[in-house]
């Protein structure tokens, strides 16, 4: 998702929830997550360029709740592991990736290295409550 | 990440899911249980041009990919 497109596409979830419904932002930190093989880091992910998006959707976010659109809920962060089953699942993903990067060393690595590999991403989880109808002044 | 459904319990009495990716949505549909399929709608569209009810949600699982 480009950073342009969070704003219309939280107006969206805005205008279809009821008052009082509940929105769960769920996606990954912006840290470079690591990759492992047999118990062994054999190189990270490079998430430079997902910064950005992370930013202005968190800022998008905040502003629902700054305007009292919404309120948090509850906000927690989580490691997710994830397995994939050769080298090559695991490049040929990286590589359907907008904003992530795996360098040329640790595809190297990688290939070098025995599956399975895991790689480890930080997600953030937050969920929200839409605010209730304003009350009619009599 | 891969693009991946959320096995969340579902007792909602409809829900739509929508993904830009029309394979994603195909896998959906595909591995969706026969009981749920008449609750469950997927759609492959952009969420940011998707029209949606007006008010009609109680809950919106917002989870981007990268």
């Amino acid at each position: 998702m480009e950073p342009e497109d969070v704003v219309h596409v939280l107006r969206n979830v805005d205008e279809a929830l009821k008052p009082r419904g509940r929105l769960f932002d769920i996606h990954p930190t912006a840290d470079d997550p690591p990759i492992r093989a047999a118990g062994r880091g054999v190189g990270f992910i490079d998430a430079r360029r997902f910064q950005p998006v992370v930013a202005t959707t968190n800022a998008a976010v905040d502003a629902l709740v700054g305007d009292g659109s919404f309120e948090d809920v509850r906000r927690v962060e989580r490691d997710v592991e994830e397995l994939y089953g050769d080298a090559e699942e695991l490049i040929g993903t990286g590589d359907e990736w907008t904003n992530l990067r795996l360098p040329a060393a640790t595809r190297r690595r990688i290939r070098a290295a025995e599956p399975p590999f895991q790689v480890l991403w930080r997600v953030d989880f937050r969920l929200l409550r839409k605010a209730g109808r304003p009350r009619r002044r009599p | 990440m891969r693009r991946r459904a959320l096995y969340l319990p579902v007792r909602a009495p409809c829900g739509i899911g929508i993904d830009p990716d029309g394979k994603a949505i195909e896998t959906a549909r595909r591995e969706t249980p026969r009981g749920l399929r008449r609750r469950l709608r997927f759609e492959a569209a952009n969420a940011r041009d998707f029209e949606l009810p007006g008010e009609e949600f109680d809950l919106a699982l917002f989870s981007w990919s990268l």
